[in-house]
């Protein structure tokens, strides 16, 4: 029971982290607008220091909530595997994506994805993945003009997607 | 004047043709729970950003009045609303299709949605023109109160803590200041980075915002599997159906005055109307909430009545009253429009393309609803393990497209991940993509209003001097104060 009450409110943490950044903004905006040495009526940072000042009292509120009684509803824990697993994916693909080209890249993210996801059939991973792509490359890259990363390491070994 | 335009676009086929495309693709996307209209709009900004405006408004607002009608078929045979405006069409529509009457139950949805949604589109029509009139009178401080009336309503209708909803559009405020500042030139909050002094740009944002939160919550939360009601194919008398039809206006009229609301949208005008026919119909086909017809109705007519309600806003005075046209206003913006008092006088064949595209985008509703969604329950089941990954690579090409470079991808995700965790903490995300929009406006104005007060003696006086600034203030302050959970206390105690 004790432990229960040690526990910290997520709404406290959320409150204190905007309060910081709140914070900061403010801090930022006043030293940014002496940066630029103009009134504060034509400044950029004038806009940027009434919302920081906004967002500070809106998270006192939301600190002062969380003592008197405003929690949030508890939920399911959930896949957090899969789901760090998949943004691993999504980094991986964006830092190949140059190198590889568009096609290469979104085939390979399309099957991984698809197998995380609990697809176990290879041809169905393989006609999913394949098939996708070349109508997304094809939707996008050709009709619609889209210039998509072709992958410089496929241009250095002469390969023309 | 429009009205040439409109038949010009009636008599277009390519319009046509891309209305159907939208309407097609807004009857797949609407039905399947998870793919919201939100989203798919967001995505087809990206994919029509090099197109002509009247191309792009065609695809989208076919997209906008199907996919809000067709989250109902869902609804209907799942029990699962495939958006949140058929909340409450699941009220009555499943157990009538438990009942066996599915098709029923698809029917009234189908016609009731087309008179809403027609109802909208002429209410769109008649009073855009002096709404405009009267935004021709406004002062650039009323330009600043309209838009955080918007950003205070939206915040406080969205969320259960209005402290939550505020934080979400002060946070998008933020993010709508970084880039060059449009008054001076200079760059501003873009920490050195040379690729945010574009700015951010709202596709991403919104992609990320609405596309990338939901695929991350449904692969975090694993959900999927449901039963799937029958449809058979009964016969179902079209002036049985139509008996409602005087009611049904009522509903429209709750829908359209609500969807012009900012924030307000779909589901709270169908459980307004929906708590209006429990309070007006007497005798209902069967007990509300057991497969009432007249709830479908009621909430079929209202949310579709929505759509038209919710641009009149956006075109007058450039202030969406939700989402999807948070989004169409950042359509019209990237194709160099300023929707605005003077709008429909400068661009009458654009505000044309916008009710030409509505109006064709009811009769499709009707022919779609009538005879292709009754075929597509058992696409709704699509497995999320090959929906998802489709959606992802969606995101990414649609954000990638807006301006062909990888940090926008890159950005998105960063929005995805913003998105999920406002999500799972309860803070919504409206606020944030209408604070994104409207935030350069209201930086601008801002300042033009306290320039303008440095230079002026009775200041006071000079804010003042306008009844519309006073009455938008005083609506201003009195939602402020309404939405303080404390006043709300002390207003119930009293009651």
């Amino acid at each position: 029971m004790e432990e229960k009450n040690k526990k910290i409110s997520p709404v406290l943490i959320e409150g204190t982290v905007l309060l910081a950044l709140s914070v900061l903004g403010i801090v930022f905006s006043i030293i940014s607008h002496y940066g630029f040495k103009v009134d504060w009526k034509l400044s950029p940072y004038l806009f940027p220091l009434f919302i920081s000042v906004m967002l500070a009292l809106l998270s006192v509120s939301l600190i002062l909530s969380s003592f008197s009684g405003l929690k949030e509803e508890k939920k399911e824990k959930g896949d957090r595997r899969t789901f760090i697993i998949f943004l691993v994916e999504c980094a991986v693909y964006l830092l190949v994506l140059n190198y590889l080209g568009f096609l290469i890249s979104t085939m390979l993210l399309l099957g991984a994805v698809v197998h995380l996801l609990g697809e176990r059939k290879w041809w169905k991973i393989i006609v999913i993945s394949v098939v996708t792509s070349f109508i997304i490359y094809q939707l996008f890259g050709v009709y619609l003009g889209v210039m998509l990363p072709k992958g410089r390491l496929l241009y250095m070994l002469g390969i023309r997607l | 004047m429009s009205f040439n335009y409109m038949i010009g676009y009636f008599c277009d086929p390519r319009f046509i043709l891309l209305v159907l495309l939208g309407s097609v693709l807004g009857l797949f996307i609407g039905a399947i729970p998870g793919l919201s209209v939100t989203m798919a709009t967001a995505l087809l900004v990206s994919v029509t950003y090099s197109w002509g405006t009247a191309d792009a408004m065609a695809m989208i607002m076919g997209l906008y009045v199907v996919g809000v009608f067709s989250g109902a078929l869902s609804a209907i045979l799942i029990n699962i609303p495939g958006a949140p405006s058929s909340v409450v069409t699941a009220f009555d529509g499943y157990p009538l299709a438990k009942r066996g009457e599915a098709y029923k139950s698809l029917k009234y949805a189908t016609v009731y949605s087309f008179i809403g949604s027609v109802f909208g589109f002429v209410a769109l029509w008649l009073l855009s023109g002096p709404i405009s009139d009267i935004a021709l009178k406004f002062h650039p401080i009323d330009y600043f109160l309209l838009s955080f009336f918007g950003l205070l309503a939206v915040g406080s209708l969205t969320s259960k803590s209005f402290t939550k909803g505020l934080i979400s559009a002060a946070v998008g405020l933020l993010i709508a200041m970084v880039g060059m500042d449009s008054v001076m030139g200079r760059p501003r909050l873009t920490f050195g980075i040379r690729a945010l002094q574009g700015g951010i740009n709202v596709v991403p944002a919104l992609v990320g915002l609405f596309g990338m939160t939901e695929v991350l919550s449904s692969i975090m939360q694993k959900r999927m599997g449901a039963e799937v009601s029958e449809m058979k194919n009964e016969k179902v008398p079209l002036s049985g159906i139509l008996k409602h039809f005087p009611l049904s206006m009522i509903y429209s009229v709750i829908g359209t005055f609500v969807g012009a609301l900012p924030g307000a949208g779909g589901p709270v005008a169908s459980f307004l109307a929906y708590s209006t026919a429990q309070k007006i119909v007497k005798k209902p086909s069967r007990e509300f909430g057991e497969g009432a017809v007249e709830g479908i109705v009621a909430s079929e007519s209202s949310n579709n009545a929505c759509i038209g309600g919710a641009l009149i806003p956006m075109l007058t005075l450039a202030v969406p009253g939700d989402a999807v046209t948070a989004i169409i206003l950042s359509v019209f913006i990237v194709h160099g429009m300023q929707p605005g008092p003077l709008f429909i006088k400068t661009q009458p064949d654009m505000f044309a393309s916008v009710l030409a595209g509505g109006f064709i985008g009811c009769i499709f509703l009707l022919v779609l609803g009538l005879l292709v969604a009754p075929k597509l329950s058992k696409l709704i089941l699509v497995p999320k393990r090959i929906l998802l990954p489709i959606v992802t690579v969606l995101c990414i090409i649609g954000s990638f497209a807006c301006n062909n470079r990888v940090f926008d991808v890159v950005l998105m995700f960063i929005f995805g991940l913003i998105g999920y965790f406002m999500r799972k903490h309860d803070y919504p995300t409206a606020p944030m993509v209408l604070a994104i929009v409207l935030g350069g406006m209201m930086d601008s104005n801002f300042r033009r209003t306290v320039s303008l007060l440095e230079s002026e003696e009775h200041k006071i006086a000079y804010l003042f001097s306008s009844p519309i600034t006073v009455v938008l203030f005083i609506v201003t302050v009195l939602t402020l104060l309404f939405s303080i959970p404390a006043v709300q206390k002390i207003f119930r105690t009293k009651k």
